[in-house]
């Protein structure tokens, strides 16, 4: 397994509050689950693994290169290669399902990609119908299932997720969460929040952010 | 497939899209108008300058006895006008002129008044103004003659000229600023406004630059409709100025007046080409700027 990110004694200043101080390595093909009250910051970690926001202090490797603000080049092509589910308030909401999901493929040139698995995603989370419609009339479950569509449509190495599972009926958590076992069984990493952490038959690593905090 | 720029396109500005249209319409026609009357300004006042500081005015006062130069004497200026190959061109003021600029139209040949012979000669050469004046002195039979450059006497209206040359650059340079910064602030309005969709861009792998230019890009489409109806506008009103101030100047040739219309269309052309360039320019200078200062969020 090839590493991916390397976290060295890291940690946040958060309104002159001292959050996290750890370190971690993550690679290819790890389940990692973030555990923890609401408040702690699990949010703030996952902006901190797909590299929205930069450690206080401590430092990160990625593929083993030392990375800080001036590489952005590098953490670009990172973030090409990460798929990240978020509240689904981040969604363009005057276009269509399709546009929405086409977009992702747009700006990581992917679009040979897109035409091969676009059917495949709508279909297999049930968007085929309303893939026309435009995203602001549908419900919050449907925008949830265009945002974990937008994550998946280029095949990303590794997936961040903060709750996945909101807004979504039981049948659909049980396929999502059974889709990204499968996804990590052939090598995806997969980083995330969740409730529903018992879904889940794969061996997943906790990160307890409580302890960490402490 | 749809277009990366389409999706930046409809993000900013949807809604704003016609006043876009007319504000850049209206803008853009204020500015032009000023670049237009600067250049003509320059090239009608130049041309006035330079046409009138090689005037010379003759005036030959007649005998306390004459109450007018006699014929015989001004004809012979005349001649000498009309064969004398150095003068570019000349023109005898009419003494029915000079009483009607004096307000005397009705004033009959029994009047008291002794009108003088008053010409003007048009030539570059000092030697050849020297050369004339001693001339008419002879024709003249030794009557007393002046004779004033009216170079001198522009000096003054140069340094009027020049000012109001400055006045209208300052003016373009105000509604160019203005025009700028209100753009700049309804770009950041709408960016400030999408700023959550955006910022899924880049955390998706959209670069600053790559966001920048699009957005520029998308703008500076927002504004061609409006900036090309304002160059045609502009044209149609230098014209109309062309042939308005022409009319009142005894110098202006329809010549001039097709050089000056086509050297309009020119420069407004040049100057729109500059103008959205430049903004394109200093719009994604601005916007590369504002997306690498929040390419990573602040804690």
């Amino acid at each position: 397994m090839s590493e991916i990110l390397r976290i060295e004694n890291v940690s946040l200043d958060v309104e002159k509050k001292k959050l996290f101080d750890f370190s971690i390595t993550i690679n290819s093909g790890d389940f990692f689950l973030i555990n923890g009250k609401n408040g702690v910051g699990k949010s703030l970690l996952l902006k901190l693994f797909f590299l929205k926001i930069l450690p206080s202090n401590g430092d990160i490797y990625l593929y083993g290169k030392k990375i800080n603000e001036n590489k952005k080049i590098n953490i670009l092509e990172y973030r090409k290669k990460v798929g990240v589910i978020l509240q689904n308030d981040y969604l363009i909401p005057f276009f269509t399902v399709y546009q929405n999901i086409e977009i992702a493929s747009e700006i990581q040139s992917k679009k040979e990609h897109f035409k091969k698995r676009i059917d495949e995603i709508l279909d297999w989370l049930d968007l085929t119908k309303i893939s026309g419609e435009f995203v602001n009339k549908l419900s919050n479950g449907e925008k949830q299932r265009v945002v974990i569509a937008r994550a998946l449509i280029n095949n990303p190495q590794i997936i961040i997720a903060d709750q996945p599972e909101n807004y979504l009926d039981e049948s659909t958590k049980k396929k999502f969460f059974f889709l990204l076992e499968s996804l990590n069984k052939l090598g995806t990493t997969i980083i995330m929040t969740s409730n529903c952490h018992n879904m889940l038959s794969v061996n997943y690593k906790n990160l307890n952010l409580g302890k960490i905090n402490d | 497939m749809i277009n990366y720029q389409e999706v930046l396109k409809k993000i900013l500005l949807k809604d704003e899209e016609k006043f876009f249209h007319g504000l850049s319409f209206v803008v853009i026609s204020l500015i032009a108008l000023h670049v237009v009357l600067y250049f003509n300004f320059y090239k009608f006042s130049s041309n006035w300058i330079n046409l009138e500081s090689q005037k010379t005015t003759f005036i030959l006062t007649n005998n306390n006895d004459e109450k007018e130069i006699p014929l015989s004497i001004s004809e012979n200026i005349k001649d000498f006008l009309i064969n004398n190959s150095l003068i570019d061109s000349y023109k005898i003021i009419d003494s029915s002129a000079i009483k009607s600029t004096l307000g005397l139209d009705k004033e009959d040949e029994i009047s008291g008044l002794d009108l003088p012979m008053v010409f003007q000669v048009i030539s570059s050469e000092e030697k050849t103004i020297d050369s004339i004046y001693k001339n008419i002195i002879d024709i003249s039979e030794n009557r007393f003659v002046e004779k004033y450059s009216h170079e001198d006497e522009l000096f003054e209206i140069s340094i009027i000229v020049n000012r109001i040359k400055i006045i209208i650059f300052i003016m373009f340079l105000v509604v160019f600023t203005l025009f700028s910064f209100l753009v700049m602030n309804i770009v950041k309005a709408a960016l400030v406004t999408n700023f959550k969709l955006l910022e899924m861009l880049q955390i998706m792998g959209a670069s600053s630059i790559e966001l920048a230019k699009n957005i520029s890009q998308s703008l500076i489409r927002k504004i061609l409709p409006g900036s090309l109806l304002s160059l045609i506008f502009v044209f149609f009103i230098s014209v109309v100025l062309i042939n308005l101030f022409g009319a009142n100047f005894e110098f202006f040739d329809s010549s001039l007046s097709t050089e000056l219309i086509i050297s309009s269309l020119f420069i407004l052309v040049i100057f729109l080409i500059l103008f959205l360039l430049s903004l394109l320019f200093f719009l994604t200078i601005y916007l590369f700027n504002f997306f690498e200062n929040r390419f990573f969020d602040k804690l």
